[in-house]
């Protein structure tokens, strides 16, 4: 994995990396990749894809709002390193 | 005997004769984690007695002090997944699984040290530093629910919440000597665990007694409405209906040679056969031709659904963000990116890194999907297990704890460490690790796992190994 891969996976991560990060994960991820890669020579053939860990498909609910089971907009709000009343602050970005 | 050394059960007990009062066994526990807490390092943080609903004398483990991992959300308790990015973070809510254990009167001591974000399998990866193995202090005591292991382990909690995405309560418990529970997927609630991998997170109780692993496990099971996979279950009186069986067919898995074991873990897991066979316990051999490709599939799907779920830490909404007052963000890219840069450590952004690399175009079917495919693979080859056998049965790990420092220069050899625990995870299979009574130099733990659903069995089996003597746990005394 080369400097500019490994550029473009931390933006589309979203994640800064230094110089050395970079140096060090390029490395490490090449060769961790190269491991897992293993599983390409097991044939799949017929198989359907797995997501779901159990025969158990899971629920839906009704589509009702139950305030009392949820936190106060307040008390989110609150959690907020900036916040203007009932907005979320950030720093201008254009 | 002192409080600490004392089980769940045995704790009620004098508390029901008014041997001694709720307060005073929380002061003793509290004491004994100020004296012992500076040299593992199991808490994070540790709470005050009386706490809002702690205070009433209904409940079945009303007076019961217990340690919740820094993962499960706690109303008005700091809750930090042992990263920096949540390091002052202080929860409007609290997670069903804890909530279910207040209903029964439990008492929150403390929470617990982890690997950051649950990622790791030696509790060296947390922003409050390593996890020391009470049994040895040189030594890591696993993860990554380290600190539920270790407090247990220690006498500073009898019983801790974990949680296990791909061994990381069985790890610690087999590591520190403790038990440890994984139930079904689906069985306990997610709702208010700080996510990993969706399909793979479920919560789960740690003890140093059968009978005190299956009350935790009785009282945080459950159906919840806020939880979607969370399903619903007559059959979760685990403690109720708890007795020692030894009727089950055991399954062991054939060619486990071909795994790179430390020899020491492979001959205490041989003994440890014949020792069930001298108990006219049935043992049959079963196949898992997928299992050399555990660690692969596991790490594939589980970074994977990381890339996915740490993408809500942008700094925005709530938790760390960089310092932005001297000089602005250029773009809102920039925004996220210099506050995740320096919001997490370095093995999560490895997971996260890889994940979304696993997930783009280009590389999807390679990784993403193949993992998948293989994953449905493993399954169909446990359920055919399942037809000849009642549990299959398993060393949680190929190697015993090792020393700080070790492993975790090289993540493949660390991520080798799961390769039998990821099993259940991968299949939604209930599993335990049990500790060996074994004379070995550090504790050693056995896996157990069964079919869907099927805890009691685990349980059952589990009460009937501790009656006779083959699985045994104890307070280290850590001096």
């Amino acid at each position: 994995m080369d400097q500019k891969q490994i550029t473009e996976i931390s933006r589309l991560a979203r994640i800064e990396l230094s110089a050395v990060e970079k140096e060090e994960f390029s490395k490490d991820l090449a060769k961790i990749l190269e491991a897992f890669n293993n599983i390409s020579s097991v044939s799949t053939e017929g198989l359907n894809p797995m997501q779901n860990p159990t025969p158990n498909n899971g629920h839906l609910r009704e589509d009702v709002v139950n305030a009392d089971s949820c936190a106060k907009s307040e008390e989110l709000l609150e959690l907020a390193s900036e916040r203007v009343g009932h907005l979320y602050r950030v720093p201008p970005v254009v | 005997m002192e409080i600490y050394q004392l089980s769940a059960q045995q704790i009620l007990e004098r508390i029901a004769k008014k041997e001694v009062s709720k307060e005073e066994v929380f002061d003793s526990y509290k004491k004994r984690i100020e004296k012992i807490n500076p040299q593992i390092n199991a808490f994070i943080s540790v709470s005050d007695y009386p706490q809002e609903k702690a205070r009433g004398d209904e409940g079945r483990l009303s007076g019961v002090p217990i340690g919740v991992k820094d993962l499960f959300c706690t109303k008005g308790i700091r809750t930090t997944a042992a990263s920096k990015a949540l390091e002052n973070f202080v929860p409007p809510y609290t997670a069903t699984v804890v909530k279910n254990l207040l209903n029964e009167g439990a008492i929150i001591s403390g929470k617990l040290n982890m690997d950051e974000f649950a990622m790791g399998s030696s509790n060296e990866n947390s922003f409050f530093g390593a996890v020391k193995n009470p049994a040895d202090l040189e030594y890591v005591a696993g993860g990554s629910s380290g600190g539920s292991a270790a407090a247990v382990a220690a006498g500073l909690c009898p019983i801790s919440l974990g949680s296990d995405t791909g061994g990381s309560i069985r790890l610690p418990a087999s590591y520190c000597g403790v038990m440890g529970l994984k139930p079904t997927y689906g069985r306990m609630s997610r709702y208010g665990m700080i996510s990993y991998a969706s399909s793979l997170d479920q919560a789960g109780p740690l003890a140093r007694s059968i009978e005190d692993l299956a009350l935790a496990t009785e009282i945080m099971s459950g159906f919840d409405g806020k939880d979607s996979t969370s399903f619903k279950s007559e059959e979760k009186a685990f403690y109720q209906k708890l007795k020692a069986d030894s009727q089950f067919k055991v399954g062991v898995i054939k060619g486990l040679d071909r795994l790179n074991f430390d020899p020491a873990i492979k001959t205490a897991y041989e003994e440890f056969v014949e020792e069930l066979r001298a108990k006219k316990i049935e043992i049959e051999s079963i196949e898992l031709s997928s299992l050399e490709h555990t660690v692969s599939i596991y790490y594939l799907i589980a970074m994977s659904e990381a890339s996915s779920n740490l993408s809500r830490y942008d700094g925005v909404r709530f938790g760390y963000r960089h310092d932005f007052s001297k000089e602005p963000p250029g773009s809102l890219e920039e925004f996220y990116s210099k506050t995740r840069g320096e919001a997490f450590g370095k093995e999560v952004k490895r997971r996260i890194l890889l994940g979304s690399y696993a997930l783009s175009a280009g590389y999807f079917d390679q990784f993403y999907q193949k993992a998948s495919l293989l994953r449905r693979k493993l399954s169909l080859e446990i359920e055919e297990a399942f037809k000849k056998v009642d549990l299959i049965l398993s060393p949680v790990s190929t190697v015993g704890a090792f020393k700080i420092g070790e492993r975790n220069k090289d993540p493949l050899k660390m991520y080798e460490t799961d390769q039998l625990t990821t099993l259940a995870n991968l299949t939604g299979t209930p599993a335990v690790s049990y500790p060996l009574s074994q004379k070995t130099k550090l504790p050693v733990g056995i896996q157990f796992i069964a079919p869907h659903f099927r805890e009691q069995s685990l349980l059952d089996f589990g009460l009937y190994l501790q009656n006779e003597g083959l699985i045994r746990s104890e307070v280290q005394d850590v001096l």
